[in-house]
Formats: C-alpha cells, structure tokens, sequence
C-alpha cells in the first residue's frame, strides 16, 4: 500500500503544478502579496507552499503576465503582485481551456464508472 | 536573528547578481509573515520555518537561478570522446619521444623517465583545460536560438556519402596532437635520425629549438583551430553547407598561420646542413649533399604548396559532399 500512496502523491503533486498557475492568476485581480495569497488560495482549499509560490510569481512577472510593485509603507516592506494586461487575457484563455479539460475529464471518469 | 540572513544568503548567492537583493527583501518578508503567524520570533519558530522553506539549493533552484553545470547533457557524450582521443594521443607522443630519448641515451633513462612525467602531467593538464574551454564555450554558444524545431531539421538517416566518419575526425584529433606534442616537448627529436652501427646515435633537428618558443602561439593556434575543426565535424556528424563554411574558414586561417611559421627562416635548425654535412655520407663535397641541400632550401616553398594543395582538396570536397544528393 505503501508503494501506492508515494506514486499517488508523486502524479497528485504533477496534477497541483499545473493548476497552481491558473489558481494564482484568479486571485491576482485585486493586489496581493506573496504570503496573502499563499493564506488566500489555503482558504479556498489549494495548498501551495510559500516555496514554489514566491519563485512562480516572480517567474509569471517575467513573462509580464502580472506587474509586482514594493509597498513599503507598511511596517515591513512588501512586494504586491497584480495581473497586467496580457495577464488578464491570459487568465481568460486559460480559464475558457480549464472548464474544456474539466467537461472532458468528467466524461471520461463517468464512463468508466458506469 | 542571524539564521534568517545566512539562509537568504544561502539562497540568494546562487542568484545572477541583478534579481539578488529584490528576491532577498521579498523572501525577509516571507520568513517575517511566516514567523509572525506561528507567534513570534524565537529560536524555535525561526527554525521551522526555515525547515518549511527547505533546501536553499533548491529554492534557489526554483527561482530559476544560474545554471549549475558547464557542459550540458547534449554535449557530454562528445566531450568525453574528445577527451579520451586527446589526453591518448598526448599519452602516446609523449612515451614515444620518451622511447626514442631512452634509445639514444640509455644510460639516463632516469631523466628521461622523470621528463617524461613531467611532460606527461603538464601536457594532460593543458589537454584537460583545453577540450573544457572549448566544450563549455560551445554549450553556452550553442543555447541560443534552440526553440522549437522543424521537421525539415530532423537529421536524415546517415548517408553514407554524406556523413563524416567517426575514425576519420579521430584521426584528425590523433595527428593533430601528435604534432603538437613532438613541436613541443620533443622538438629535438624531430629530425634525421642518425644511426651508428645499426644503433640511434643522434638526432639532426628540422627545427630551431633555440627559437621555437617565439613560434608557439602560432604552433598553439594551428593545432587548436584543427581541434576545433575536427570537433565541430564530430558535433555534426555530417557534411552540410554550414559545415563546409566552418572548414574554408578554419582552414584559410590556419593555412595562414602555418605559411607566416614555415616562410619564417628563425623556424628552422640554421645549422642543419652544416650538422649534415659532418656525417661520412654527405661529406659537403658529395652529390648527395648537393641534393639535400637543394630540397632543405627549396623545401619550405614545397611544403607550403603540398599543404596548400591537401587543403584546397580538403575544403572542396567539404562542399562537394555538402551539396551531393
């Protein structure tokens, strides 16, 4: 059983890598900073560790898919985040595909229900 | 407290130097965020949150940082190929030139041995840095422009009139160093070899041993541009149009290089007919002498015309290859 649950938990954390992207870009409409959005995104049930969130952010600011601004106003300094233009298009696209893969998926799994 | 710094340290030292600060800040922010929602900075805390965070190697990792390697997978194979040839080839000249010495001089063969070694260290270590600077400059030339690919650039299956033969380019490596060896480290016994009694006696050398080393740049740069050749027909493993460019320019250089060092008069032993001439078979008086002394001088304008020649031939039919169907 053992050996099942690790090659589980190895294609679970595949399965998570894919969607994080998708699930940060949702929440990016309004400003957030790295750790709001790592509490945000835990309430709404998607655990992400701070350590893959913080490079993924800086990696989608690179591909200009979000715009990142210090604040440091506040009593540490922080770095906001916030989709850009060609990160809102983005987001839609990639929502439009998400809702495909799960239509498809959901047949695919009743079928091998029935 | 001084364990937050040494892991932002930790991750960002293996950072390119511009995004080093700005990800330091941020992830300060995070380690106090994370340290404030557990209740406080204590010793305790401190570390777990490290601990969540994990390896700074990997986040490091993560954040995309410089890369870690100098020769990529894609050219490792090649590069320990050309390795192996090399540092062989270099093995060999240098016990050859060490069999010679033993022969002429039996009785220092303890020198000799010990030249041989020394020789032998710092000829591989040159070797060694060589074939790695030229493999680790290729990996980092060779990345750009690498997206995507065409199906017109799948390599076609191996021709044979086309594709370059292993042995061949090896060879081209073994001479090559073999020549660099001798010019080099056994530039004395790179001559006529005079046999006494059916035994070695001595050596006549071609070359200028006084003089050689204001020669070696040039040596170093011949023998490298044909490395490089060589190599690059390894690497592509076929006759293309690109490939047929890369030799014509290669080999125009190193054709220059070598006429500046055999037109150069200081490159050659000046008292080698003289030395000749103290032999019983070419006393100054004899035809044999009149001979010798004719291609000694007329030689260097021969030699030049044959290598000339070999690589015209050479370059040509680079492109006769590339463009056959």
């Amino acid at each position: 059983m053992n050996d099942v649950n690790e090659i589980v938990d190895k294609l679970l954390q595949e399965l998570r890598r894919g969607t994080i992207t998708i699930g940060v870009l949702s929440q990016l409409e309004e400003p957030q900073y790295g750790y709001s959005l790592v509490s945000l995104l835990s309430d709404k049930g998607i655990q992400v560790e701070p350590g893959t969130l913080y490079p993924l952010l800086r990696r989608l600011e690179k591909q200009g898919l979000l715009e990142s601004k210090w604040d440091t106003n506040e009593a540490r300094p922080r770095k906001y985040y916030l989709l850009s233009e060609k990160g809102k298009s983005v987001y839609e696209l990639l929502t439009v595909e998400w809702k495909k893969i799960v239509t498809s998926m959901d047949v695919l799994l009743k079928r091998e229900e029935t | 407290m001084e364990m937050i710094d040494r892991y932002v340290y930790a991750v960002t030292r293996r950072l390119p130097e511009s995004q080093r600060e700005d990800i330091a800040q941020e992830l300060r922010g995070l380690i106090e965020d994370m340290l404030e929602e557990r209740g406080g900075v204590t010793k305790q805390h401190v570390e777990d949150v490290l601990q969540e965070l994990g390896n700074p190697a990997d986040l490091a990792d993560k954040y995309g940082g410089t890369k870690r390697y100098l020769i990529g997978p894609n050219l490792f194979d090649t590069y320990m190929q050309v390795m192996k040839i090399v540092l062989i080839a270099l093995s060999i000249g240098i016990g050859v030139s060490f069999i010679i010495e033993t022969i002429i001089n039996p009785q220092d063969i303890l020198k000799h041995f010990t030249g041989m070694l020394i020789s032998l260290f710092s000829a591989a270590a040159q070797g060694f840095a060589w074939v790695t600077i030229g493999f680790a400059v290729a990996d980092r030339k060779g990345e750009t422009g690498k997206k995507g690919w065409k199906i017109s650039e799948l390599p076609p299956i191996p021709d044979h009139n086309k594709q370059i033969k292993r042995g061949e380019a090896i060879t081209g490596i073994v001479f090559s160093v073999l020549v660099l060896v001798f010019i080099i480290f056994s530039n004395h016994l790179f001559g006529v070899l005079v046999f006494d009694d059916g035994k070695l006696n001595k050596v006549i050398p071609f070359l200028n041993i006084e003089n050689i080393s204001q020669f070696l740049p040039y040596v170093y740069g011949i023998i490298g541009l044909g490395l490089l050749n060589e190599c690059i027909k390894l690497i592509i493993g076929k006759w293309t149009v690109k490939l047929a460019i890369y030799n014509l320019i290669l080999n125009i250089v190193s054709l220059g290089l070598m006429a500046i060092v055999i037109l150069n008069p200081e490159f050659w032993n000046p008292t080698f007919m003289h030395e000749l001439s103290q032999l019983d078979e070419l006393s100054p008086q004899s035809e044999g002498y009149e001979v010798v002394n004719k291609i000694w001088n007329g030689g260097r304008g021969s030699l030049l015309v044959i290598i000339a020649l070999v690589t015209i031939i050479d370059t040509i039919s680079g492109f006769v290859k590339a463009y056959k169907k």
